[in-house]
């Protein structure tokens, strides 16, 4: 077997690593735990010459190896743990052409673990424009290191760089700081009672208080011929290690870079000055959602349409060519309808995934990301808390990771208990469904219509739930802590197609895989629960509605058959039973069955539903035809009016229905509390409006 | 061929049962010496 060898991407948020990571894997990617821009973990095969391979793993963005939250963590734990299966043997240090000097601060730190090290800037298409010279044989040679010039826009620079990866056993490893530098004596005594470790590795097992090999913090401490010191002391010597880095890095760029800024060109300022405007900003913003939202209504009906009839002629083809029986009727009534039901609304999570996609290539997300923290902090939350809040309208689950970031505990305790709120993709489907049949399709104007802005307006609810209740929870929780916010303002640079393609496709096969089997098996369960039942009344059903409809018509006759049963199906009495308490909200037993079953996860809903109107159904229909043709038993009038459809819409805004959400907030919460409380709190609201809203427009 | 299909739909029915318990209820024992942020630990 061809040897493989290990590849760490490491860099600073914004310098186009993923694009690099992109470029040398292709398709090749495996994503681990969940979608999310800053918690992933992404590993790749990059395929070299001589049949060699590289594994490539793109570790989360990072300023420093002075971490500061979990998932810069991750980076360091990679790098200080050789029995780690993602140890490099060569590291990647990818920098933007106009960042090296703070780039250049990790890449020191991580050339002096005696890691071989490659320094790859990025975005070199673009020195001439900003008046950008570098030197880079001189860079080279002070640097002590191999530098590839890239541009992952145009592809420029990928051979060079895998070129680079093959010889890495080349890669000089040297140190750029001599660790007795920062202090001979500390040092020098480090090294006496651990002669055979790297000096620099044990100075980061002790501050970071990570452990690599046998040696963790407390062996250093005990070890006889050597005393550490306190914390304040150390965080000195770190002050002070960072200043003699930067010492190291200013000499180097002075006599190998030059900035004429008279050749720069000032668009980034121009668009600056109106998109982080304090009123501009918001309104520019506002905007954009709005086009979104109309976008995902306009350009998503047609392939949805085509995709509902596709799931509708399956079922009625299935059920010509199969032999009558059990399983054909859970193909055609349990399993085609439950799947069609979430498979529908892949065009819509498609495009909204694009649109955050193009945001967040273009650098414009990180300029919501600075408007938005003087609104946040005014709720108690961190401006880095936008950042999860917004990757929550993706999923919450990489979204209440991607609190680890944040330092302040009070802080990131808040964001993960407001962060449900937002509207995640899994609550689309509820949404899209419902809006389509409760909503007129009228527009406002030539382009906004009624859905579009009731879409709008949910994703505004979601939002403003979260908030108060970040407001609420500042107030009430005690906790004594101080943080900073600094954000990175990247370049606005056209998205590339590559990214955006792949950022599209690994999110909708995620919330397609992720909510995909949970379907399937709930699906299944639910045929199962409304083709059987434990009453003569569900056997005999034709015997008895025969007797008591003699002069109905055959049709008819099938169709209060196929009612009679499942009313008395085991699904039926389950959902009578639970039945007086969501009749108040307007709801009639089949929905109370769907929200039971959507604990699982929101999507599961509309699925639900599309499985228990198609069960004992003979006939061809689309999901939301068979949903606008339900009765309600007591009005006799459309069940699916405008009083039950807010209502609903209120309920799936404020709910927690997500077994999945509430386990990870146990994990990051180390206990139950948090999650039963947050639960109980989000039911009880969803609750409370969808009563209101029932009653009061019904 | 009814019975045959009567026994698939059983084992169906069983496996998604089965399913949804080890999702939901079903967790394994955690190996307490994987360093955090290694592999799949997910903390």
């Amino acid at each position: 077997m061809a040897k493989q060898i290990n590849v760490s991407l490491i860099g600073n948020p914004n310098t186009g690593k993923t694009s690099v990571f992109n470029l040398l894997t292709g398709l090749n990617q495996q994503v681990g735990n969940y979608p999310g821009i800053t918690v992933e973990r992404k590993a790749g095969v990059c395929k070299l010459s001589r049949g060699l391979k590289a594994h490539i793993v793109d570790l989360p963005g990072t300023y420093s190896l002075n971490a500061s939250s979990l998932d810069e963590n991750v980076v360091i734990e990679v790098l200080l743990n050789k029995k780690d299966k993602d140890y490099p043997d060569v590291a990647v240090v990818v920098s933007d052409v106009e960042n090296i000097k703070r780039n250049l601060l990790i890449f020191t730190q991580i050339k002096d673990l005696d890691i071989p090290t490659i320094l790859v800037i990025n975005m070199a298409d673009q020195m001439l424009r900003k008046g950008i010279t570098i030197d880079i044989p001189e860079l080279e040679k002070r640097l002590n290191t191999k530098i590839v010039l890239m541009s992952a826009r145009k592809k420029q620079g990928v051979e060079e760089l895998k070129k680079s990866i093959e010889d890495y056993r080349k890669l000089p490893v040297a140190p750029c700081l001599n660790a007795f530098e920062i202090d001979p004596e500390y040092f020098g005594g480090l090294q006496r009672a651990f002669p055979k470790e790297s000096l620099y590795k044990l100075w980061l097992v002790i501050t970071q208080d990570v452990n690599f090999a046998n040696i963790n913090r407390n062996t250093i401490a005990d070890a006889s011929q050597f005393q550490t010191k306190k914390n304040s002391e150390l965080k000195r010597l770190q002050q002070k290690e960072t200043i003699k880095r930067y010492q190291f890095i200013n000499q180097t760029l002075k006599a190998t870079q030059t900035i004429d800024i008279k050749n720069a060109k000032g668009v980034r300022a121009a668009l600056d000055r109106v998109l982080i405007h304090k009123v501009w900003g918001f309104v520019v913003f506002l905007a954009i959602l709005l086009f979104i939202f109309q976008a995902i209504y306009d350009w998503s009906s047609y392939p949805m349409d085509l995709i509902d009839g596709a799931f509708a002629w399956m079922s009625d083809f299935f059920r010509e060519i199969l032999p009558e029986g059990m399983l054909t009727n859970l193909l055609v009534e349990g399993i085609l309808p439950g799947i069609g039901g979430i498979v529908i609304f892949i065009p819509q999570i498609a495009f909204l995934f694009l649109f955050i996609s193009i945001l967040e290539e273009s650098g414009y997300m990180s300029r919501v990301v600075f408007i938005m923290d003087r609104l946040m902090r005014r709720f108690g939350l961190s401006g880095k808390s936008i950042v999860p809040l917004i990757s929550g309208t993706a999923c919450a689950i990489p979204a209440v990771m991607a609190t680890r970031n944040i330092e302040n505990w009070k802080q990131r305790l808040i964001t993960i208990l407001v962060v449900p709120f937002t509207t995640c993709s899994a609550r689309l489907p509820v949404y899209l469904i419902i809006i389509s049949l409760v909503i007129p399709t009228h527009r406002v104007g030539w382009f906004f219509g009624y859905q579009s802005l009731t879409l709008m307006f949910l994703y505004f609810i979601g939002f403003g739930a979260a908030l108060v209740s970040a407001w609420l929870l500042n107030k009430f929780l005690k906790i004594e802590s101080k943080s900073f916010f600094v954000v990175e303002m990247p370049n606005y640079k056209i998205p590339l197609f590559k990214n955006v393609a792949i950022n599209v496709f690994e999110k909708t096969k995620a919330f397609i895989a992720g909510a995909g089997k949970i379907i399937l098996a709930i699906s299944i369960i639910l045929w199962v629960l409304g083709s059987f039942g434990p009453t003569e009344k569900f056997s005999k059903a034709k015997e008895y509605v025969t007797t008591q409809y003699q002069e109905n018509s055959a049709e008819d006759l099938e169709t209060q058959i196929a009612s009679y049963k499942l009313e008395h199906s085991y699904m039926g009495y389950m959902g009578k039973a639970i039945e007086p308490v969501v009749r108040p909200l307007g709801y009639d037993w089949k929905i109370g069955i769907a929200i039971i079953s959507s604990f699982a996860a929101r999507e599961v809903f509309v699925s639900t539903l599309a499985t228990i109107y198609s069960v004992g159904s003979e006939e061809e229909e689309t999901i939301k035809n068979r949903m606008a043709s339900e009765i309600n038993p007591v009005t006799k009038k459309p069940l699916f009016n405008l009083a039950t459809g807010i209502s609903l819409l209120l309920f799936y805004a404020f709910a927690m229905q997500c077994a999945s959400t509430i386990a990870i907030v146990k994990k990051e919460t180390n206990g139950w509390m948090w999650p039963s409380i947050q639960f109980i709190f989000m039911s009880g609201l969803a609750y409370i409006a969808a009563l209101a809203a029932y009653q009061f427009l019904k | 061929m009814q019975n045959f299909q009567n026994i698939a739909v059983l084992f169906i029915f069983v496996g998604a049962v089965g399913y949804l318990i080890k999702k939901f209820f079903w967790n394994p024992i955690k190996d307490k010496n994987k360093s955090c942020g290694s592999g799949s630990c997910g903390c």
